[in-house]
């Protein structure tokens, strides 16, 4: 692999005397769909909270284009290039859809909204990415409704909406068809795809028909350490990792449905 | 459709509309004057919590210390009114930027105790250095401006004063508001660890926050000192802080017209019951309890439920109220009402 | 020597500061509630004491029945008025009982008059105890050793008792006593009255040594917060410290610098919100 555009080496979280992470070593390569699976309570989402800042970890580093991040801030991360969805829904409950949107978009040149009698148009990239946005989401119609009143589907969507808005060079879905049905995961599935060609897509999953065929790259985890990682096929027939499921829930399908399209 | 109410030259309009009726229907300039002082202390005092979702007990300090630089700049450096003013910004700002920066440390409940505990603080600070703010007397003498030539001694030529100035903060901070900034505000009061996550340095814009909100009330304080010619310990004080929550609360935080409201209503209502029935602040109590459980949009809530009543649409209803609708008519980044029901309406047009 | 009487002083004081607030401790710890009424409780115990003793009661009859009726109206409040606050932001908390405070001190100012007014201690505590030198009044002593006792039957009760548990656990997680199938608007009203309870017991003991005025509950309720930070929120045990740290720090400021008093308590109390904001017992 060429240089990875986001690594980790050794990294560890404790919470007191509770291990949530422990030397976790992950090289994600550039413009790959890279997934981390595991059963609960494994640390994927705590991972995702060491990889944008959210927690400081007790132990490693992470570097994102070759640049050590282990101690920025999380809001500098997005300008750096990082950006996350959320599993639990985390919009802007009272404010538009649009303005969700807007806000996410305007969050990469944060300083300029320091400015208290700047109006909001003249930032026109962050509008048009707005306005864009609204359209790859399929969200135009409920533009101007509160997002504390979409559907869960379009929640989800414009929850991962947001985290697109930043123009990232990686992006981190956690469980981004989380609670959603058929119709929902298929538009979501196809999004992810769609992202997978021009950005690095980092995703953490539970429905296996998704994972095993959109992903280039699988990393699975259990109790805070890597498992086993390797294209999907591999892990697939991988002993240990049938034995970490067994007893757990676990959606969609562990057969081939369809050839891995990349 | 956003709500007529909430437009800013609707909002602008009132205040303005105010400031003309006032001379008209009250014999007191100075209770007129003190409406609107303190009118631009609650709408400071709004941006932070209804705009920013932070509960400050510690406005007081900011209005105490305009009163002071007042006292001071005026009296003792002999600086010229306009100057003075440009000072009690300048150093609101800069305390409040200080206050803010400590208390924002920590969130919810112990945020507010922090700045409970600010206040006391800073009214045991003016106690006790006495030579710099005459202690429990407080500064006395204070004159008022000189305008081309004339002391502005009469009460209505000062409310002129005050009035003119009043409008240039009131929309000032409207501007404010509208920003992009402003709505930033809005998105971390609404979510503050997604705002972090997408970008924007939430301490930096709470402190911003807190410094914009300190100038303005420094500034109202000066103007207040003025008004009386004294700088009393009082304003300074814990009281002050928590009526000047009282007045946002009543007014209603959905937006700063709404402070003027509350500043007024309570200043009318103090002035007109306290000359017949001493015990009056029995009757606020009750106010209180009565807007917790009905009217959490404050008085401005109840204007809004009459002009729904009058134009029969359907009252706002929106998932948070006691929540600004800030709207701008070219990119709408609130809302419209929700619908009783989904079925049969057509889809909003984007604006 | 004369430390020793500042010392006892601030401990009587202290007992009843930690009886001022663990009541509020434990309605925060359960209800996650601001309560700015409580200092409301304080001054109605020390007015119904008062007013028992005016009309001829025993002061150890007027004192425990201060705070029953205080626990009593409480208990009211919260069943018609603050349970339907729960659920509303923080501010409106604040704003309800703000006004409930405001309208107990009116009422207050219109029953008894502005002015306030002074409680004889009990023919049987009047006099002072000598040892030796050191000289200290009875009622005084009276206060600690009663106190005392009252804290030990409160512990007995928090740590012994099903009702206790049931209150430590709610205070822990409120969610998962609901789920557990508990009748938590009970326990909520119950554990409302008994802080309140406590509040106006609070002041009716301290009535005999500071007498009774209209505002002497706005003191109350800043002195409440600060203990209640300063040892932890929903913490006996920090009440406990607090509540005696508070009150001897005053005792002795008040013969070394009366002025700094309050600076020094409410700085105390800022910086524990700095450096250990969990207060001293508060949970990690």
């Amino acid at each position: 692999m060429s240089a990875p555009i986001l690594a980790t080496d050794a990294l560890g979280v404790r919470y007191g005397s509770f291990v949530a992470l422990q030397d976790v070593t992950l090289r994600i390569a550039e413009n790959s769909v890279h997934s981390i699976i595991g059963p609960n309570g494994a640390g994927k989402t705590t991972l995702f909270h060491a990889l944008t800042g959210r927690i400081a970890p007790s132990a490693g580093r992470i570097a994102l284009a070759g640049r050590d991040i282990t101690r920025t801030a999380d809001h500098e991360r997005v300008r750096l290039g990082l950006a996350r969805s959320f599993q639990v829904t985390s919009l802007f409950p009272t404010l538009s859809v649009r303005e969700n949107l807007r806000l996410a978009a305007q969050g990469k040149t944060p300083w300029q909204a320091l400015a208290p009698w700047r109006r909001a148009e003249a930032n026109r990239p962050a509008l048009a990415m707005a306005e864009t946005m609204l359209e790859r989401l399929d969200l135009t119609r409920v533009a101007l409704r509160a997002a504390g009143a979409l559907s869960h589907g379009q929640q989800r969507r414009l929850e991962v909406g947001m985290a697109m808005a930043a123009a990232p060079k990686v992006i981190l879905l956690d469980e981004p068809t989380s609670g959603m049905g058929i119709d929902d995961i298929a538009a979501m599935t196809a999004l992810i795809r769609d992202l997978g060609r021009d950005h690095t897509v980092l995703f953490i999953e539970h429905n296996m028909g998704i994972v095993m065929n959109i992903s280039d790259t699988v990393t699975v985890m259990r109790a805070g350490r890597v498992l086993v990682e390797g294209p999907p096929a591999r892990v697939r027939d991988d002993p240990e990792v049938r034995r970490a499921y067994l007893g757990n829930m676990i959606t969609g399908d562990l057969t081939p449905a369809r050839a891995h399209v990349s | 459709m956003i709500p007529l109410l909430d437009r800013p030259l609707v909002q602008f309009g009132l205040a303005l509309a105010a400031v003309l009726i006032l001379p008209l229907v009250m014999r007191s300039g100075t209770l007129a004057s003190e409406i609107l002082i303190y009118g631009l202390a609650v709408a400071a005092c709004n941006l932070l919590l209804g705009y920013t979702g932070l509960l400050s007990f510690g406005q007081g300090i900011f209005f105490g210390l305009g009163s002071y630089v007042a006292g001071l700049g005026l009296v003792r450096a002999g600086l010229p009114a306009p100057v003075m003013l440009l000072l009690s910004l300048a150093l609101g700002a800069l305390v409040a930027a200080a206050v803010g920066w400590v208390s924002i440390r920590r969130q919810g409940v112990y945020f507010v105790m922090l700045t409970l505990a600010f206040s006391q603080m800073f009214y045991f600070l003016a106690y006790t250095f006495s030579g710099l703010t005459g202690g429990d007397n407080g500064l006395l003498d204070i004159p008022r401006p000189r305008l081309a030539g004339t002391v502005l001694s009469d009460p209505w030529t000062y409310y002129a004063f005050v009035a003119v100035l009043f409008l240039g903060l009131f929309a000032a901070l409207q501007r404010v508001a509208l920003s992009t900034f402003g709505r930033t505000l809005l998105a971390i009061r609404d979510n503050e660890g997604r705002a972090g996550a997408i970008g924007y340095p939430v301490r930096a814009f709470k402190v911003a926050a807190f410094a914009i909100s300190g100038a303005v009330t420094a500034f109202a304080g000066a103007l207040h000192a003025m008004l009386i010619g004294v700088a009393p310990l009082s304003n300074i004080d814990y009281h002050t802080s928590e009526t000047l929550l009282i007045m946002t609360i009543v007014g209603g935080s959905a937006n700063l017209f709404a402070s003027l409201l509350g500043a007024g209503a309570y200043l009318l209502a103090a002035d007109a019951l306290s000359a017949i029935w001493p015990r009056w602040l029995l009757l606020l109590g009750l106010l209180l309890i009565v807007i917790t459980l009905f009217l959490q949009r404050g008085l401005w809530g109840l204007i809004e439920h009459a002009v729904a009543l009058v134009t029969r649409a359907p009252p706002p209803d929106d998932p948070a109220p006691d929540r600004p609708v800030v709207t701008d008519p070219a990119v709408a980044p609130v809302a419209e009402a929700l619908p009783a029901s989904d079925a049969g309406r057509a889809p909003e047009v984007a604006r | 020597m004369t430390y020793l009487f500042q010392i006892l002083n601030g401990l009587g004081l202290g007992m009843l500061y930690f009886l001022l607030a663990v009541g509020l401790s434990i309605i925060f710890g359960l209800l996650q509630f601001v309560n700015f009424a409580h200092g409301a409780f304080y001054l109605l115990g020390a007015y119904l004491a008062y007013e028992g003793v005016e009309r001829g009661l025993s002061f150890w009859v007027a004192m425990p029945l201060a705070a029953l009726v205080v626990a009593g109206l409480a208990a009211l409040t919260e069943r018609l008025l603050l349970r339907r606050v729960y659920k509303l932001p923080h501010t409106f908390h604040i704003l309800v009982t703000v006004g409930l405070a405001l309208v107990v001190q009116e009422l207050v100012i219109i029953i008894w008059g502005p002015i306030g007014g002074n409680v004889a201690p009990p023919e049987a505590l009047s006099g002072v105890m000598i040892l030796g030198d050191f000289v200290y009044p009875e009622y005084r002593l009276f206060v600690i050793g009663f106190t005392a006792i009252l804290a030990a039957g409160l512990w007995w009760l928090l740590d012994r008792t099903r009702l206790g548990a049931i209150v430590r656990a709610g205070s822990e997680s409120p969610a998962n006593m609901a789920l557990l199938g508990y009748d938590t608007l009970r326990i909520n009203t119950a554990v409302f009255a008994l802080g309140a309870g406590l509040a106006g017991l609070a002041g009716a003991l301290a009535a005999p040594i500071r007498g009774v005025e209209p505002f002497m509950g706005v003191e109350a309720l800043g002195i409440a917060f600060v203990v209640v930070v300063i040892g932890g929120m929903g913490s006996y045990a920090g009440a406990l410290a607090a509540g005696i740290l508070v009150g001897i720090a005053q005792s002795l400021m008040a013969t070394l610098w009366p002025e700094g008093a309050r600076l020094v308590i409410y700085l105390g109390m800022a910086g524990i919100i700095m450096a250990m904001p969990r207060g001293l017992f508060g949970r990690a």
